[in-house]
């Protein structure tokens, strides 16, 4: 796909590259600039390397290659254009995940709750079968399975489940396959900045388009155009309850009223739905929209903003976001009173603009740019990012309007970026991981459940992150004992095949083994594997641990070796943890 | 067993790649001495993410205010029929969904500090979670959490690599630190899982030899550790355990962690500190009044910790559980049928040597003035302090001012709390 790309957008550099047969001398370059590392900046291997590393989910066998002959320069511009990149092999993946092309109201209808499908199996005589306390019959609970899948099929009925798993299923699938790679990794970075929780009520049905929708399209674009997409995604609405919250005075009428309580309503103690006319604010969203979105924690607001700023979105809502519906603004709930936020007065009678005036100051903000700035940089730099780099970035954030596209693009073309001590230099997350072991071994994927299983295992379930925060980005949250144990068994899992849904090929990796020692066959490896950057303590473990099985087959030469232990054994390794 | 694994991976080369030059010298002295626990003072946390409604978990029913606030939200006041508070000293009452609680209280074993949390005024939960995590509210710089501090006051090399351990996938804030600590999702996960026999064995002692000789600290470290546990707890094999008769943790991941952390103790391996979390308390809309959202958390919360009690039997003695949550909510329910982000909130302490029975701290009151930014339950106790008081006489710390730099620790409140 990479290739397809590149010959057609920049065939011409390519053939100018090969007949000056530049290509090959940048191969001769790199031994020496290799060894002149140490003495303060990147081999021009390294940068690639560097490149592959922090803006995709990790190189795959002949990447680094590729982009060595077109260099990162064009690379990165690629990348940052994913319009013009095309995308055939994910977009063939994802053919088999229905629901990821519905939009709510069809989401809606064609999946049904857990207790509709209960209902519906009842009806049939059927029940879903759970797991007993006390151990049945063998293969009873198997049987019943099955049984109840048929019956699901024949009835024409999917849970509401498989919804938010094909959606793990496809961010899988695109994290592995896609060509498109820092479009993919900058919609992991917003999807959890402006974080929804999948599991949360409606929103089992409503992330999907959110990330789709909202965010997917505008990962380079403008910052303000990504806070009002999320602003009016009805899966933000629902995740923060914002579509909850009606003015204290709120013109509404009394049939609206009371449509409105029954969708927010639960029985009472006496089971009976209380008839109820408090009415009111919910900070919720006002708050995060603050803290997590825009300013930062720091940025400068008080209690009081935080008021004003949800007076600003009342009537920002939903129309029976469990049926799917949509967003809109009702004037009715709306506080159409003067407001003060931030020290900007924003005067009554502003309706829906209000809303709009708000995320017009905060996408503006200073303190928005540098909390960005900030959160772009230790994604892409360093756990610590340097406030030099911080203040470069703020500074071209405030002078482009926010442009995200020109913002990465002064990061990823900073001195910090390509510094020695930044290369390698941070800790992948569980999500990050799993798929670049998948990429660096070619692996097969559907993306089925056990792969994601192990993400979840590890505390990174797509979708899945309850807080508003989603899901820390440094070392010190991921780096503990029970983790790492899962990362190496996540890697034995992997090699071993013994992840359903998921193979690799390793004796595809490397040719003609046939004629090799064991130990040049492991070179051959943690070449393709970590191009060779393995500590030499590493790979004198790796190889005692060779001899070690080679001792227990009597002696037996390379054949006998176990390759998807060695394999374990490198993805396993402290070096594959970094990027 | 053991001694049969290290001399065949002796023989197979492993010896020589330092693998064992640090084993645990806490392995051997456990097979001198088996009862590592015996007698030494175990401190199990929960943490509420989320900020829970401390007014509807302990119930103020003795004042008007409440129900003039709460008006479909308020739990009904004792006798009142069904759904009622649970009355406990007559002027408060404990949320029906905390039943399981009431036979511990009833039993002298559980103690409530009421309208006690951060005295910082943030509404964010991360920082606030950050700051009960830290123990230093409105300080950001504090780069260790408090229990590892805890944990620092006394660093044994030879210690339990189960002195400290965390149910979860992360190692939470409060955990984090110079201390060594340990992180777990499950107790039957805990392990290299490369098939069997040998050759299984082979590929733990590689993963072993690869992380003790890495360069990066942290990895270096979290491998040593990871790897003293492992072969700690092939030996104890925890894996059959039969909880105490007529206990049953609730069905979940809350249960299940506390089940095992009751693993870990009656198993004598060394745990000092355990920590755990639940979410699910951010209840800003449908929160529900006897039942619904919240009472479901709390039918969870409660009965899960209930049987954890019960489970230790004679342990209990020796262990005290202590829940915290990042803050209260707002004093009057919100348009939602909710509440938002308020400020004090409730702790419970539960434990053999806890002066149980009783609610302490003082309790500020529910009129408008009397509430936090005329919003929110007022604070009278800082939650350092009960730590403070954990710290000092359960734990036996001389100084818990050494845990929460910065603080002066004033127990006037909670006077009494451990029986000495």
């Amino acid at each position: 796909m990479i290739k397809q790309a590149i010959i057609k957008y920049f065939s011409i550099t390519l053939i100018f590259v090969l007949a000056s047969g530049s290509a090959l001398s940048l191969a001769q370059t790199t031994q020496k600039e290799k060894a002149k590392n140490t003495a303060g900046s990147l081999s021009s291997e390294q940068k690639v390397i560097h490149m592959l590393n922090r803006i995709t989910f990790g190189p795959r066998p002949g990447d680094l290659e590729r982009v060595m002959k077109i260099g990162w320069q064009k690379y990165l511009a690629e990348q940052l254009h994913p319009e013009h990149i095309s995308d055939e092999v994910v977009g063939t993946k994802l053919k088999e995940l229905e629901s990821i092309r519905l939009d709510n109201r069809e989401l809606a209808n064609n999946y049904v709750r857990p207790n509709q499908v209960r209902r519906q199996l009842r009806n049939r005589g059927l029940e879903i079968p759970q797991p007993a306390q006390e151990p049945g019959p063998q293969g009873e609970m198997a049987r019943q399975r099955r049984e109840v899948r048929k019956a699901l099929d024949e009835m024409g009925i999917k849970p509401q489940q498989e919804i938010l798993q094909e959606l793990q299923q496809a961010k899988i699938l695109r994290a592995v396959y896609s060509e498109k790679q820092l479009q993919e990794v900058m919609t992991d970075f917003w999807f959890n900045h402006f974080n929804v929780y999948g599991r949360k009520g409606a929103d089992r049905l409503l992330t999907t388009s959110y990330e789709r929708d909202s965010i997917r399209p505008r990962v380079f674009g403008k910052f303000e155009d990504l806070l009002i997409a999320t602003a009016e995604s009805e899966a933000m609405l629902f995740y923060l309850d914002n579509w909850l919250s009606v003015s204290p005075n709120a013109q509404m009428g009394m049939n609206r009223m009371r449509r409105l309580r029954r969708m927010q309503s639960m029985p009472n103690q006496n089971g009976k739905i209380p008839n109820n006319r408090s009415r009111g604010l919910n900070e919720n969203y006002a708050r995060e929209i603050m803290e997590l979105h825009t300013l930062g924690v720091d940025g400068g607001y008080t209690q009081k903003d935080v008021q004003e700023v949800a007076r600003c979105f009342t009537g920002w809502t939903i129309r029976g976001p469990r049926a799917g519906g949509d967003f809109y603004f009702n004037q009715n709930m709306h506080d159409d009173g003067e407001k003060v936020v931030l020290g900007k007065k924003i005067p009554a009678g502003g309706g829906r603009k209000d809303g709009e005036t708000v995320i017009h100051i905060l996408a503006t903000h200073p303190a928005t740019a540098k909390f960005i700035s900030t959160k772009l940089a230790r994604k892409f730099v360093s756990d610590n990012p340097p406030q030099s780099l911080v203040d470069r970035l703020a500074g071209s954030f405030l002078k482009t309007g926010g442009d995200i596209r020109q913002v990465l693009s002064v990061l990823f073309n900073s001195p910090e970026f390509w510094a020695p001590e930044n290369y390698r230099a941070k800790i992948k997350t569980p999500f990050e991981m799993t798929v670049s072991a998948a990429r660096a071994t070619g692996a097969e994927t559907s993306g089925a459940p056990p792969f994601h299983r192990w993400i979840a295992k590890m505390g990174e379930g797509l979708y899945l992150a309850q807080p508003p925060t989603g899901y820390p980005e440094t070392a010190e949250n991921w780096v503990n004992t029970g983790a790492l144990l899962d990362r190496m068994n996540f890697a034995l899992a992997l090699s071993s095949n013994n992840i359903p849904g998921t193979r690799v090929d390793l004796d595809k990796l490397v040719s003609n083994t046939n004629s090799m020692k064991a130990s040049q066959i492991v070179d051959q490896y943690v070449r393709i594997l970590l191009r060779s950057e393995m500590s030499p303590e590493t790979r004198a473990t790796i190889d005692k641990t060779l001899n070690g099985q080679m001792a227990m087959n009597n002696g037996q030469s390379a054949p006998g070796i176990d390759i998807s232990k060695v394999v374990g054994l490198i993805l396993g390794s402290p070096e594959f943890q970094r990027q | 067993m053991k001694r049969r694994y290290f001399l065949k991976n002796g023989a197979i080369g492993l010896v020589s790649l330092g693998a064992m030059t640090h084993s645990p010298s806490f392995l051997t002295r456990v097979l001198a001495q088996k009862k590592a626990n015996s007698g030494k003072k175990i401190l199990i946390a929960i943490f509420q993410r989320g900020a829970l409604d401390g007014l509807n978990a302990v119930v103020p029913y003795g004042e008007d205010e409440y129900y003039k606030l709460r008006p479909s939200l308020a739990i009904p006041r004792p006798d009142s029929g069904q759904g009622a508070a649970i009355d406990l000293d007559g002027f408060f009452g404990l949320h029906p969904a905390l039943s399981g609680f009431k036979p511990i209280y009833d039993a002298k074993q559980l103690a409530i500090i009421h309208s006690v949390g951060s005295p910082d005024s943030t509404r964010s939960h991360f920082d606030a979670q950050d700051y009960m995590e830290s123990g230093t509210p409105g300080v950001k710089s504090t780069t260790d959490g408090w229990l590892n501090r805890y944990l620092q006051i006394k660093i044994d090399k030879d210690a339990s690599p189960f002195r400290a351990v965390t149910f979860g996938a992360n190692l939470p804030r409060t955990m984090q630190g110079r201390a060594p600590s340990l992180a777990m999702t499950s107790i039957n996960d805990f392990a290299i899982r490369a098939g069997g026999g040998e050759m299984g064995q082979a590929v733990q002692g590689g993963f072993e030899a690869i992380y003790a000789q890495t360069v990066n600290e942290s990895l270096r470290n979290t491998g040593k550790e990871t790897f003293d546990a492992v072969k700690m707890l092939k030996r104890v094999n925890p894996s059959q355990y039969q909880p105490a008769a007529g206990v049953v943790y609730p069905r979940g991941q809350f249960g299940d962690r506390l089940r095992q952390i009751a693993q870990l103790i009656k198993s004598d391996l060394g745990l000092e500190v355990a920590f755990t979390d639940l979410g699910g308390w951010d209840t800003h809309a449908n929160q529900g009044a006897s039942n619904g959202q919240l009472a479901n958390r709390l039918t969870d919360f409660s009965q899960a910790i209930s049987a954890l009690y019960n489970d230790l039997q004679e342990k209990a003695e020796d262990v005290v559980i202590v829940t915290m949550t990042e803050f209260g909510r707002t004093a009057k329910e919100n348009g939602n049928r909710g509440t938002d982000h308020g400020h004090a909130s409730v702790m419970f302490c539960l434990g053999g040597r806890v002066n149980g029975g009783k609610i302490y701290g003082k309790w500020p009151g529910l009129k408008a003035e009397q509430l936090y930014e005329r919003r929110d339950l007022a604070l009278t106790t800082d939650f350092r302090d009960v730590f403070g008081e954990l710290a000092k006489n359960h734990l036996g710390v001389a100084e818990p001012e050494v845990i929460f730099p910065g603080h002066q620790i004033d127990l006037s409140n909670i006077k009494g709390l451990i029986r000495i």
